[in-house]
């Protein structure tokens, strides 16, 4: 009887519980969970670490606006390192939280590798990588936020053309995925001003000396050099060109734009180099580029690059439209694939192929200053 | 031409003074020292920290370095060599693996991801020869190589300490016998190892960078420069790295850059092939 008496009070209080905090706001207050793989650690990790800062800032800020709908996000970092196998188990350790998205890492052959996944779990993926092909394989779930090699890389040889008045290019790459698919826009970009390359000279990513390549460039008597490689072998690329006294006018590709590379040059290596970038953020006189600029440098202690930017309005962007469509993966694509965004350093609005950034800035360094020389924008009508 | 060539000896000369420290532990305790790229990464580290953080002049960075790197060649051999000494080789080789990983991933943390460099020791200063204009940054890194191939020849020939180092590497047993302290002779190759290590990080900083994962890249082409050289070969390092170095420069602009490595790897397992021991080695039937 006693018993009975207890087990109707305790049903009556487990009744009142759930009548007095029903479950519904409970779970609005749930925060909704993104996943973020960028290399953190590793030689790679030069770019990932800025591009995770920007991720969390962008979290940091979109919740302290309010987040989506009440619900704050919630970003589930994982390492990427400098492989595939690395990033594909960051990737499942990732999906394992349930994330509505994913923001990816920058490097096209890690992308590659985790695209079968993403395609099968079917969850919107966002990066900043500047390689070509990603675009062209039919992954309706991958967004790019950097403009694609089609469009940087048309834009510099053209600029090279048209503006600097050149014919014979020296092509320098660097012997991967990125580097390939640049000489390979660079080449049919000459194709169609009928003229081919006076030299296409590669090296891999961790060579130390690229004299024999600029010898063989000049040797072959190209009045311009293109270069698409990273941030450390484009540092020696122009440092040796200097120290051989290859005065030929050269157009790098953005890694040169990047305070890491700077850091790496002095202002002689650099003066008078060309270079092809999406935005050029401790530099751009608009004044809500600065602030971000001021608040990102004070929140991390570093100086923010492009692609940390580019990562930003990516973020902001994602987040966006996760409180616009709701936490669900497929509304959240429909809403990335139809709509625009007014970002800081561009407005972004995707193409058929999921390309968001279709604009690329020609910059000339003035020492290690650089000024906006030429805008091309290759936005569809 | 001439630019090419010196530009090869340059980088040829660093890989044999990485692959001389590396060859100095073989011979001592029998096997390779996998981390030992690691140490010439430290040692770039600590000279570069000494020049810009403290603002130290080139001749006290370089001090810094390589005491700094002597001391943690010290602490190497302590911790990764001397509890597994009675082990068998491929302990060790596994424990170096393990600390190179070690060694690496600490860097990241304490100097973070972006390469660091420095100006050269020579500025901008262009010797002119002939035709061609070469800089004084790689004459520098050729006679710093030179000149410390020709004192460790000194060392281990003329004095008394270095014969005992000599005799320890020879034969350990017999060593002991003889009266030298085996233990403390291996431990002073570690700290001899780690500082040329550190040497050859630090003058490098201007040519190649710094960065966490630089080890990696110079511990493959300095075990390169060792097989080409001969396993165990002092001169063999030098003329192995050297040959490398130029080999590497003269295939990109000659043959192609698109297969530079291809070559050169050709050329290793040719050289394998016809001359297994390498150019200064042993034979390899006394080894086995």
């Amino acid at each position: 009887m006693k018993r009975a008496l207890y087990l109707s009070a305790f049903s009556l209080i487990l009744a009142l519980a759930v009548a007095l905090f029903p479950a519904a706001p409970a779970r609005a207050q749930e925060p909704i969970k993104v996943g973020l793989l960028a290399s953190l650690t590793t030689d790679f990790a030069l770019i990932g670490i800025l591009q995770k800062h920007a991720g969390v800032m962008a979290a940091e800020d979109f919740n302290a606006e309010g987040g989506a709908r009440g619900r704050k996000i919630e970003l589930v970092i994982e390492d990427s390192a400098n492989s595939n196998t690395v990033a594909l188990a960051g990737l499942n350790k990732t999906l394992a939280q349930k994330p509505v998205a994913l923001l990816g890492p920058i490097w096209a052959t890690q992308l590659f590798a985790l695209f079968p996944t993403i395609q099968k779990e079917g969850i919107p993926t966002l990066a900043t990588s500047g390689t070509r092909r990603l675009t062209q394989v039919g992954n309706r779930w991958f967004f790019r936020y950097f403009p694609h090699d089609g469009i940087t890389k048309t834009a510099y040889t053209e600029f090279a053309l048209n503006e600097l008045k050149r014919r014979k290019v020296g092509i320098l790459h660097v012997a991967n995925e990125y580097g390939m698919s640049g000489r390979d826009i660079i080449v049919e970009t000459l194709k169609r001003h009928g003229l081919t390359p006076a030299a296409i000279e590669s090296h891999n990513a961790t060579d130390k000396d690229m004299s024999a390549q600029l010898q063989k460039v000049k040797a072959a008597g190209a009045d311009v050099i293109l270069s698409q490689a990273h941030v450390a072998d484009t540092a020696l690329i122009l440092k040796q060109q200097r120290t051989l006294g290859i005065d030929t006018p050269h157009v790098a590709s953005s890694a040169a734009s990047t305070p890491s590379l700077l850091k790496l040059v002095t202002e002689q290596d650099l003066d008078g180099i060309y270079v092809e970038t999406a935005a050029v953020p401790n530099f751009d006189p608009r004044p809500q580029v600065q602030r971000w600029v001021k608040s990102y440098t004070e929140r991390f202690k570093v100086a923010p690059d492009v692609f940390a930017l580019l990562y930003y309005d990516m973020a902001r962007m994602l987040f966006k439209a996760i409180r616009e469509a709701g936490p669900d993966r497929e509304k959240i694509r429909a809403w990335l694939a139809a709509n625009r965004y007014e970002g800081l350093a561009t407005t972004y609005k995707a193409d058929a192929e999921g390309n968001l950034n279709h604009r690329a800035l020609i910059i000339r360094f003035k020492g290690k200053t650089p000024e906006i020389v030429k805008i091309y924008d290759y936005s569809p009508r | 031409m001439l630019q090419l060539v010196v530009n090869g000896l340059a980088i040829g000369a660093i890989y044999a003074l990485v692959s001389c420290g590396f060859v100095w532990v073989y011979n001592a305790v029998g096997a390779v020292n996998f981390a030992h790229g690691e140490l010439v990464m430290v040692g770039a580290f600590l000279g570069v920290s000494g020049s810009l953080a403290l603002g130290l002049p080139p001749a006290a960075a370089l001090l810094l370095a390589v005491l700094g790197s002597a001391a943690l060649g010290w602490l190497f051999q302590r911790t990764a060599y001397y509890p597994v000494r009675t082990r068998p080789a491929i302990t060790f080789i596994i424990v170096s693996i393990g600390m190179s990983i070690l060694l690496r991933n600490s860097a990241l943390v304490l100097w973070g991801p972006d390469p660091l460099s420095l100006p050269g020791f020579m500025g901008r200063t262009m010797v002119r020869l002939g035709a061609s204009s070469i800089s004084a940054n790689h004459l520098l890194i050729i006679g710093a190589t030179l000149a410390t191939f020709g004192l460790q020849h000194l060392f281990f020939a003329r004095t008394r300490l270095g014969r005992q180092m000599e005799a320890t590497a020879q034969d350990q047993e017999a060593a002991r016998l003889m009266g030298i302290q085996v233990s403390r002779m291996i431990a002073l190759t570690f700290v001899m190892s780690a500082a040329i290590a550190a040497l050859a990080g630090y003058l490098v900083v201007p040519v190649i960078f710094v960065s966490a994962d630089m080890g990696l890249f110079v511990i493959l082409k300095a075990f390169i420069a060792m097989v080409i050289g001969g396993f165990g070969s002092i001169p063999g390092t030098l003329v192995g790295g050297i040959f490398l170095g130029v080999l590497e420069v003269l295939t990109a602009f000659y043959i192609s850059s698109h297969y530079k490595d291809v070559f050169a790897f050709l050329l290793l397992i040719l050289i394998l092939l016809l001359r297994p021991e390498g150019f200064f080695g042993e034979k390899v039937g006394e080894k086995a």
